[in-house]
C-alpha cells in the first residue's frame, strides 16, 4: 500500500473538474490510469476517508477530495461523520 | 536603505470568505474590525511592500513538488480556489525587492523554490484580500513556508528563513518600507475528526508567548505535540515564527482573538514591534 500513489491520484482528481466527473461516472476506468494496486483502487473507490487517514494520506487533501466528489462544502458533515465513524473491529 | 517598519500575524481561514455569516454578528464583526485595524496601520507606518508568508493547502502544489520554502519573483495572481467566493485578480509583486531576498538566499544559505508566475491560495490571497484595498499601491511578495504538507519545515528553520530575509531588506539599496504578514493558525484540524473545535488554552499560551517576546518557547514546541493538542492547521505557526524571525528581538501587541468555532479556528491578530 502506498500512500503516496494515493495522493496522487486524490490530488489530482481533488483539483480538475473533469477528473471529479469521471471518478463518479467511471471510477474503476479512471482509476486503473494509475500505478495503484487493486486494493489501493478499491480503497479510494470507497471514499473511506477514514481508512486512508489511517493510511496516513493528508487528512486536508482527503476533505478536498471528498468535497470535489461529494457535492463540494455541503457534503461536509457527511464527511465529518464518516472521519468520527468508530473503527470496525 | 530599505526599512523595516512593521509586522503582523493574523489568519488566512478560507471559510472568513466562503462562509462569512457562518459565525454570530458579533464575532464576525471582531474579525473584519481586525483586518480593518491591520490595514489602517498598514496605511499608518507608510508600508509600501509587504511580504505575506503563507503556506500550501496541497492546492497549489501537490504530490509530485512540495517546496520548502518559496519565494514569488514574478507575476502573482489568486486566489486559487473559485469555492471562496472572491474574484481572482493580478496582485502588486515588487519584483525587484523579491529577487534580491532569493538571491541573498542563494548567497547566504536559503535555497529558495521560485515561482516566477503563480496563482496563490487562500493562505496568502486571503490577508492580501482583506487589508490591502485593490487601488492600492501597496506591493507584495509572497513567501510559502511548507507548515501545511508532510513532512513539514523544522520551526527552527522557519525562524532563520525569516531573520535571512531581514538580513536581505537591510542589505537592499531601495527605499521601501517593509512590513511581513505571517498568516494562518491558531489552532484548528483541517479535515481531521476534530474539526471545529478550537484549543483557547494553547492559542492563548501562543499570544502570550509573542505578547512578551518569548519566540524560543514557541520554537521549542514539537510538532507531535502542536498536532495533538491544537491540530495540524496550528503546524502554521511556523509561519508566524518566520515573521518573528523577520522582526528579530520583538514583542506582540494582540489586536484580538476570537474562538470562531464555524470558522474551525482560533483566529488571532497581533501586531509585532522591534523590542
Amino acid at each position: 500500500m502506498s500512500m503516496f500513489s494515493i495522493e496522487r491520484a486524490l490530488w489530482e482528481i481533488a483539483g480538475s473538474r473533469e477528473l471529479a466527473g469521471q471518478f463518479l461516472q467511471d471510477p474503476d476506468s479512471l482509476l486503473g490510469s494509475y500505478q495503484l494496486s487493486d486494493e489501493e483502487q478499491a480503497l479510494i473507490k470507497s471514499k473511506d476517508v477514514l481508512a486512508m487517514a489511517d493510511q496516513q494520506v493528508s487528512s486536508m487533501l482527503l476533505m478536498l477530495f471528498w468535497m470535489a466528489v461529494s457535492g463540494g462544502d455541503q457534503s461536509l458533515p457527511e464527511y465529518m461523520q464518516r472521519m468520527n465513524t468508530p473503527r470496525q473491529g | 536603505m530599505a526599512e523595516i517598519v512593521g509586522g503582523f500575524l493574523l489568519p488566512h481561514d478560507p471559510l472568513i470568505a466562503s462562509a462569512p455569516d457562518a459565525p454570530s454578528p458579533e464575532q464576525k464583526k471582531a474579525v473584519m474590525d481586525a483586518f480593518a485595524t491591520v490595514s489602517r496601520r498598514i496605511a499608518e507606518l507608510k508600508v509600501d511592500t509587504v511580504i505575506v508568508v503563507g503556506d500550501d493547502h496541497y492546492t497549489v502544489f501537490g504530490p509530485h513538488c512540495i517546496p520548502r520554502a518559496l519565494i514569488a519573483i514574478g507575476d502573482i495572481e489568486g486566489p486559487a480556489e473559485p469555492w471562496l467566493g472572491l474574484p481572482r485578480l493580478p496582485f502588486q509583486n515588487n519584483q525587484a525587492l523579491a529577487q534580491h531576498i532569493m538571491q541573498h538566499g542563494f548567497d547566504n544559505g536559503v535555497d529558495w523554490a521560485i515561482a516566477k508566475d503563480i496563482t496563490l491560495d487562500h493562505s496568502t490571497s486571503i490577508p492580501i484580500h482583506y487589508t490591502l484595498s485593490q487601488d492600492s499601491d501597496v506591493k507584495t511578495i509572497p513567501v510559502y513556508i511548507n507548515s501545511g504538507v508532510e513532512p513539514v519545515i523544522s520551526n527552527r528553520r522557519s525562524y532563520q528563513i525569516g531573520e535571512n530575509m531581514r538580513d536581505a531588506i537591510n542589505s537592499w539599496q531601495g527605499n521601501e518600507r517593509v512590513a511581513i504578514f505571517g498568516t494562518g493558525g491558531l489552532s484548528h484540524w483541517v479535515g481531521m475528526p476534530q474539526m471545529g473545535a478550537v484549543n483557547i488554552e494553547w492559542d492563548k499560551t501562543v499570544l502570550e508567548a509573542i505578547r512578551v517576546g518569548d519566540v524560543e518557547q514557541l520554537i521549542a514546541m514539537t510538532d507531535s505535540d502542536v498536532l495533538e493538542q491544537s491540530g495540524n492547521g496550528a503546524l502554521e505557526i511556523k509561519n508566524w515564527i518566520t515573521a518573528l524571525g523577520f522582526m528579530g528581538d520583538c514583542r506582540g501587541e494582540i489586536i484580538e482573538y476570537q474562538a470562531v468555532h464555524e470558522w474551525v479556528c482560533g483566529c488571532g491578530f497581533v501586531e509585532l514591534a522591534v523590542a
